[in-house]
């Protein structure tokens, strides 16, 4: 069930030439075939990129590694603290 | 938790600092799919290799649904929110987790919808989760029924008794009183004895809203756990509600709790179900429902039981609600769950217009295990009075006809219909086991038989308050053992002749 033909590649500016073919080489090596990349470029991400290959999602950009952080430190906050947190405060 | 008002600067970027030092970043790759079509809740997915059968799925803007149809070529899924957000050529992502809610003792008093999100204003801080869907207890894991529940409600405690671990299904047409048997049920338990949870499926919010407003006034909410899907929630919401409200039932029950659930009412959730199965294009049965819809309420309703001592003795008794249509407990969804069920409490539309309340139907009611956990006090006398009611009602139907009636007959009339208003009960009334006893006894004593219809709610109410002042610790032995000893009732039959008499003469 392929759900993308071509790969997609997002990723955040800046880039180049090099760097788009080094995540290639790295997904080609993995998958074992050829890839090459769709390349959208996409600010929003912040930095880094995101890579829809296969019908998988690879996502490294800095846009869901701070949406990560955000949760797990409302997580955080929310869990009540350990009795050393309140002596410490 | 405190608010801290005196938190410096300095510590709080510290807190800060040691909370984001340790985050661990994990990877973020999962499987991905694109929605095909979507229509009235119903999301067609292409991709997504290794999805599961009702695992959560996430669409773009955090929009999330449930995987409920899994075929070679495409995906289906319920939408559980807002479907707008959803398009065709939007992508989804597989969480790979199965629909969870939380638990623990936080969610005790609050209000929450089937994924354990607050509804009632106040943030939930519970960090344990159980999935929605898990395996009944298996034979060896159950024990016998042998603790009574009581309901405070003398009807059902003397006839149709409820055992913890016990299935008893109330059914009835509509405002014949099905919610109101179930809620005086919850408020009858001991708060630190049983915990209590209630189910709204499809419910009108202004229904739950007045539920939660008695059990806050009644003092019993903070023993209780409330699970609520509106009429306005999407129907994959309204099917999830009553296994979310199972699965924090079972997490009491596995640490040795007992734990009363109402599932308010299987009907709508039967419906709700027709709705996704229909959307979904899977076969129509009878009435239009899935094949499964027995499975689906028979899975859920064997997740009750009483477990064995070896895994603590807790219990899971369940008041699943059916409500009828024209009084025809012979349709589809009420006889699958009879089936299944230990046992119904069948409430007559009749007898509930006729001023009788509760509005139970002794004929069609019944409690398969429940006498097993009956108390001896009340056992006793309660099986003598089903079927002197039973006789009486019976008798009743036929003296309607104007046919002339002997001496004796008329005498059980007499006193069938004295029998039966001692049964009535408000709404807010609950009786103790103790009080239930004198009751039965005063029954079966004969003391009501000389009274006018008029004076029974009153005199039930004196005898009562006679007994509490004069025998006491009569009262408190039956509370104590459960049982009635040959002494303590010679002692409370003196004690109600003596009121008898007092009442007499003071009718005088």
């Amino acid at each position: 069930m392929s759900v993308l033909r071509t790969p997609v590649l997002k990723i955040a500016p800046p880039y180049d030439d090099d760097l788009i073919r080094r995540i290639e080489q790295g997904f080609s090596d993995r998958f074992k075939t050829d890839v090459c990349f769709e390349v959208n470029e996409d600010p929003s991400l912040l930095c880094g990129f995101v890579a829809y290959v296969n019908g998988m999602v690879f996502d490294a950009s800095g846009k869901t590694r701070l949406t990560d952080i955000k949760e797990y430190l409302i997580d955080s906050v929310l869990v009540p603290p350990t009795e050393k947190e309140e002596d410490d405060f | 938790m405190k608010m801290r008002k005196d938190i410096s600067r300095e510590k709080l970027s510290d807190f800060l600092r040691e909370k984001v030092g340790a985050f661990e970043f994990k990877s973020s790759v999962y499987y991905y799919g694109i929605v095909q079509s979507t229509r009235d809740d119903v999301v067609w997915i292409n991709g997504l290799t290794g999805c599961h059968y009702g695992e959560i799925l996430q669409f773009e803007k955090n929009v999330y649904g449930l995987a409920l149809d899994l075929s070679e070529d495409s995906i289906g899924a319920v939408l559980l929110t807002a479907e707008a957000d959803v398009v065709a050529g939007s992508l989804v992502r597989g969480t790979g987790k199965v629909a969870d809610v939380c638990i623990g003792d936080t969610v005790l008093g609050r209000v929450i919808d089937p994924f354990g999100r607050p509804l009632d204003g106040m943030p939930l801080s519970a960090i344990n989760t159980r999935a929605l869907e898990q395996r009944s207890p298996s034979i060896i894991e159950r024990a016998p029924v042998k603790r009574p529940l009581e309901t405070g409600i003398l009807a059902i405690d003397s006839m149709i008794p409820i055992g913890r671990g016990q299935r008893e299904l109330i059914i009835g047409n509509r405002q014949t009183g099905k919610t109101s048997i179930a809620l005086a049920a919850i408020r009858n338990q001991v708060p630190d004895d049983v915990i209590c949870i209630y189910c709204a499926i499809g419910q009108k919010s202004a229904t739950t809203a007045r539920i939660i407003h008695e059990l806050t006034e009644s003092g019993h909410m903070e023993n209780t756990i409330v699970v609520s899907s509106s009429a306005s929630d999407r129907p994959a919401m309204q099917y999830l509600t009553p296994f979310a409200g199972c699965a924090i039932a079972e997490s009491f029950m596995y640490k040795g709790r007992d734990v009363l659930i109402v599932y308010d009412d299987l009907s709508r959730h039967a419906v709700a179900y027709r709705t996704m199965s229909l959307l979904l294009e899977r076969p129509a049965g009878r009435e239009a429902y899935p094949g499964d819809i027995f499975y689906l309420h028979s899975r859920l309703l064997e997740r009750s039981a009483q477990l064995s001592p070896d895994l603590g003795g807790g219990s899971m008794t369940a008041l699943p609600i059916v409500e009828t249509v024209g009084g025809d407990i012979s349709a589809y969804i009420p006889t699958n769950i009879i089936s299944i069920t230990d046992g119904q409490i069948y409430l007559s539309s009749d007898l509930f217009f006729a001023g009788m309340r509760p509005a139970i139907n002794l004929g069609l009611s019944v409690s398969r295990i429940g006498s097993n956990a009956q108390r001896d006090a009340i056992k006793w006398i309660g099986g003598r009075l089903r079927l002197a009611l039973s006789q009486y009602r019976e008798l009743a139907v036929f003296s309607q006809f104007g046919t002339k009636i002997d001496a004796a007959t008329t005498q059980q009339i007499h006193r069938g219909e004295r029998m039966q208003e001692v049964l009535k009960q408000a709404q807010d009334e609950t009786y103790l086991v103790s009080e239930e006893a004198v009751l039965l006894l005063a029954i079966s004593h004969g003391v009501f038989f000389g009274m006018e219809l008029s004076e029974i709610s009153q005199a039930r109410k004196e005898l009562l308050k006679y007994i509490r002042k004069v025998h006491p610790g009569s009262l408190h032995a039956i509370e104590s053992t459960g049982d009635l000893s040959k002494e303590e009732m010679d002692t409370l039959k003196k004690a109600m002749d003596a009121f008898l008499e007092e009442y007499n003469h003071a009718g005088e």
